[in-house]
């Protein structure tokens, strides 16, 4: 079975940090991890993951700018995308309601649950991740 | 047996690694809610909403995350203040952002 491959995305050095850290120890998962949508689209060309979990208020290309760009790629077209947010009105209106975004992940998070929660969102897609 | 034993020492070594970037976020935690404090205590006409709403917002979001929720709340408390223009809330949570800070 090959790793589980993430592509995190957050302009918090600290966030990408600890989600990193989380993800390769606690998940033991192959991790990407960009500050920018800018810098995750070229990141992109060459790693292909199995979810993608971006962070919803960035400078330049937000997290929806981002979910747009990624969406018209057709080999990103069904990978599952996570966003996370602190915004609590962000945590609330949009869950699983939000086209193309399989749910989200509340800030804060635990570091020793992260890739728990991962799975508990990505399970019911039938994510190529497994 | 053999699996347990290594995993349990994979999550002592992931432990002790998150304790030490634990200690290290703490340094630039503390640096980054003096900053805020500048940022705030100000007449609300010489403020940068901007740039405090800004950090008040990273730092609600990443602190804790780390652990520190003291800081947290009071960080989200501001945010809170900055988008309602409640300033004897800001004020009172620039309050509880200094008693945390003292603690860290």
């Amino acid at each position: 079975m090959r790793p589980r491959r993430v592509l995190l995305v957050d302009d918090d050095c600290d966030i990408l940090f600890l989600a990193k850290l989380s993800l390769i120890k606690v998940g033991r998962w192959e991790v990407a991890s960009a500050g920018s949508g800018e810098e995750a689209l070229g990141i992109l060309d060459t790693f292909l993951p199995d979810v993608i979990i971006l962070d919803v208020m960035m400078p330049g290309m937000d997290g929806f700018m981002l979910l747009e760009q990624i969406r018209k790629r057709p080999d990103l077209a069904a990978t599952p995308l996570i966003f996370m947010s602190a915004n609590t009105r962000i945590n609330d209106a949009m869950g699983e309601s939000l086209a193309g975004v399989a749910g989200v992940i509340k800030k804060p998070f635990d570091p020793m649950s992260l890739p728990h929660e991962i799975l508990k969102i990505i399970k019911p897609l039938r994510a190529r991740i497994s | 047996m053999k699996s347990s034993k290594s995993s349990s020492r994979s999550e002592r070594e992931y432990l002790k690694e998150l304790e030490r970037i634990r200690a290290e976020y703490r340094v630039s935690l503390k640096e980054s809610c003096m900053e805020l404090v500048e940022y705030i205590d100000k007449s609300p006409i010489e403020r940068d909403g901007v740039k405090a709403l800004r950090l008040s917002h990273r730092i609600a979001g990443t602190a804790a995350s780390y652990g520190f929720h003291h800081v947290a709340k009071a960080a989200s408390d501001l945010e809170d203040g900055l988008l309602a223009n409640d300033e004897p809330g800001l004020r009172e949570a620039l309050s509880n952002l200094r008693k945390a800070i003292s603690e860290l």
